[in-house]
């Protein structure tokens, strides 16, 4: 995990979203805000922890839990939903293992599901981590997780 | 309508470049407002009759009248594009994020303020990064910061993103967000004009609405006005989405009617079964919303909203139930939890509608939803707890017998197996 240069952040309540973003990416194995962050920010802002992680339970983006290197975001909104979100959601857990809400057993993945990602000209949509996946189809899901899993293997070689 | 120099779909390019941009027409707007006095420049908005795109339809021109001279400003630009079925603020900000940056350079100029916000949804972060190179872009050309287009006037914009939250997309909610608290709206009065940002006199406007200013204020207020509807002028963006040959962005003149709207997508994949229009607190129509005009006065007339402009087409294969259930489980997901019939009464719904989907429903969970979505108008403190009866009720009225006949169906198998 990179550390995150705290003094380029002012005292300042304002900035406490951007930490949380600056935090969770780089703990790119986890994609979480663990205690020791939560302590670091609340520090910086003068802040109790307490108040860090109600800003922190707030917004849908941020887990005070670990989750999977790659975070997928599947969009279950109308508008995927009417052109086959829920396929995907049944690819992804039937044939793939994956689990709303639960880290896959080799660590890789995280699924959560989402009100709209603002692309439904391009539906079903889904992100994984900071990237749209766009115009879903069982076998580009299928590509991208395998590819994923390849490249894992591949870096712990 | 081609022709039309009101377009924002007309400097729409695939790599945004301040040269280019300015190279087809960009701050004209901006130059003819530093000629004017602020004072001018918030007349010719108000004689425009612009109304906010984000949804709910304020005049621009009074709200930015209502801001109190002689006091530090702000100007922020709500980016936190939520609605689900809304994709137009993605579009102006990958496509011409300069319309969106020299509006808010007027508005900041109209009102006497020297720092702005852009508040991008947590879920764009490519959106945000596009933003952030054409801000140090209008930078660079002197059009942000001190001494811009060498007057007096100085202003500049940061880039705020947001975490995920439906709610914050709402003005006072976005706020709180800003200033680094749980999105919670706050009780209006006072507007944000009088007490916003740290107490201080804020503006706050819709991306779509920043885009048409400079439009507004380089080609003057009768070539707006001479497109639109009455109570309604200008051209307006729409999303459309769901089964359509194409789905998209699409700009009309208020008022143009949802078959006209639809033909340019492409038309409807197979037969046409349903429509929501505004966004998900928007009712859901059967097909008799091809009739309807996407304007304000229209859309309210026919009980309904404008919203956002979000179209979503739903054909014979869509299952309502299916509908209810997404719809439910997004107001339970995104209630801030702030106030209790909110925070419970949607937690209920979700709960029925998913019942009901997973084919355990029961029949007397319709009723029970009514009753429930009718006691949230009367009882939630904000529009968003307010607004969930919208959906539901129409949904019922328009497509009730199919979920009773679902609910009966799913039951009946269960006691032949």
């Amino acid at each position: 995990m990179q550390s995150v240069e705290l003094a380029n952040f002012p005292h300042t309540q304002e900035h406490i979203l951007e930490l949380f973003h600056e935090f969770q990416d780089r703990n790119s194995d986890y994609s979480y805000i663990s205690p020791a962050s939560v302590r670091q920010i609340a520090e910086h802002l003068d802040l109790s922890m307490a108040e860090v992680y109600g800003v922190l339970s707030f917004y849908h983006m941020f887990s005070h839990r670990p989750r999977g290197k790659y975070v997928i975001r599947l969009c279950d909104s109308l508008s995927c939903r009417i052109v086959g979100s829920l396929d995907i959601y049944a690819y992804l857990t039937e044939e793939l293992g994956l689990a709303r809400n639960r880290v896959s057993e080799d660590g890789l993945f995280s699924l959560e599901l989402v009100n709209c990602l603002g692309s439904c000209n391009t539906a079903p949509n889904m992100m994984i981590n900071d990237q749209l996946v766009p115009n879903l189809t069982l076998d580009k899901v299928d590509s991208y997780i395998h590819s994923l899993q390849e490249e894992a293997a591949h870096e712990k070689k | 309508m081609k022709k039309n120099k009101m377009l924002i779909t007309r400097f729409a390019m695939k790599t945004p470049d301040l040269e280019a941009y300015i190279g087809v027409g960009g701050y004209q707007g901006l130059k003819k407002a530093l000629e004017m006095g602020p004072q001018e420049v918030i007349g010719t908005v108000k004689e425009s009759k612009l109304r906010g795109r984000g949804g709910a339809g304020f005049p621009t021109g009074t709200k930015w009248a209502g801001i109190p001279q002689d006091q530090e400003t702000y100007v922020v630009c709500n980016a936190d594009e939520g609605e689900p079925g809304t994709f137009k603020d993605r579009y102006i900000m990958e496509n011409t994020p300069f319309l969106m940056i020299e509006g808010m350079t007027i508005a900041a100029y109209a009102v006497g303020a020297h720092k702005g916000y852009v508040y991008i949804r947590g879920e764009y972060p490519s959106v945000a990064a596009t933003v952030q190179s054409a801000l140090q872009a209008a930078r660079e050309q002197n059009l942000l910061g001190g001494r811009i287009l060498g007057t007096d006037f100085e202003f500049d914009i940061e880039v705020k993103r947001g975490g995920g939250s439906y709610v914050v997309g709402d003005e006072t909610a976005l706020l709180s967000s800003l200033m680094g608290k749980r999105g919670f709206p706050w009780m209006k009065p006072p507007y944000p004009t009088e007490k916003g940002l740290w107490d201080k006199p804020t503006v706050i406007n819709n991306v779509e609405t920043l885009a048409y200013v400079p439009l507004i204020l380089a080609h003057g207020t009768p070539a707006f006005a001479s497109v639109g509807a009455e109570g309604s002028p200008g051209p307006k963006l729409y999303s459309v989405s769901g089964h359509v040959s194409s789905p998209g962005i699409y700009e009309f003149p208020m008022g143009v009617s949802v078959k006209e709207l639809l033909k340019a997508a492409g038309g409807v994949q197979g037969q046409l079964k349903a429509v929501q229009i505004g966004g998900t607190a928007g009712p859901i129509y059967d097909d008799s919303a091809l009739s309807m005009q996407l304007d304000y006065n229209s859309m309210q007339a026919a009980g309904g909203t404008l919203g956002s402009g979000a179209v979503v087409v739903m054909n014979s294969k869509t299952n309502m139930a299916g509908v209810l259930d997404v719809s439910m489980r997004f107001f339970a997901e995104e209630s801030c939890g702030q106030c209790f019939p909110c925070r419970y009464g949607t937690r209920q719904l979700s709960y029925m509608a998913n019942r009901i989907a997973a084919g355990n429903g029961k029949h007397r969970y319709l009723p029970l939803m009514r009753e429930t979505g009718e006691v949230m108008k009367a009882t939630s403190f904000c529009p968003f707890g307010q607004s969930v009866s919208t959906p539901l009720n129409s949904l019922l009225d328009n497509f009730g017998d199919e979920v009773e006949g679902f609910i009966r169906q799913q039951n009946y198998i269960k006691e032949v197996i």
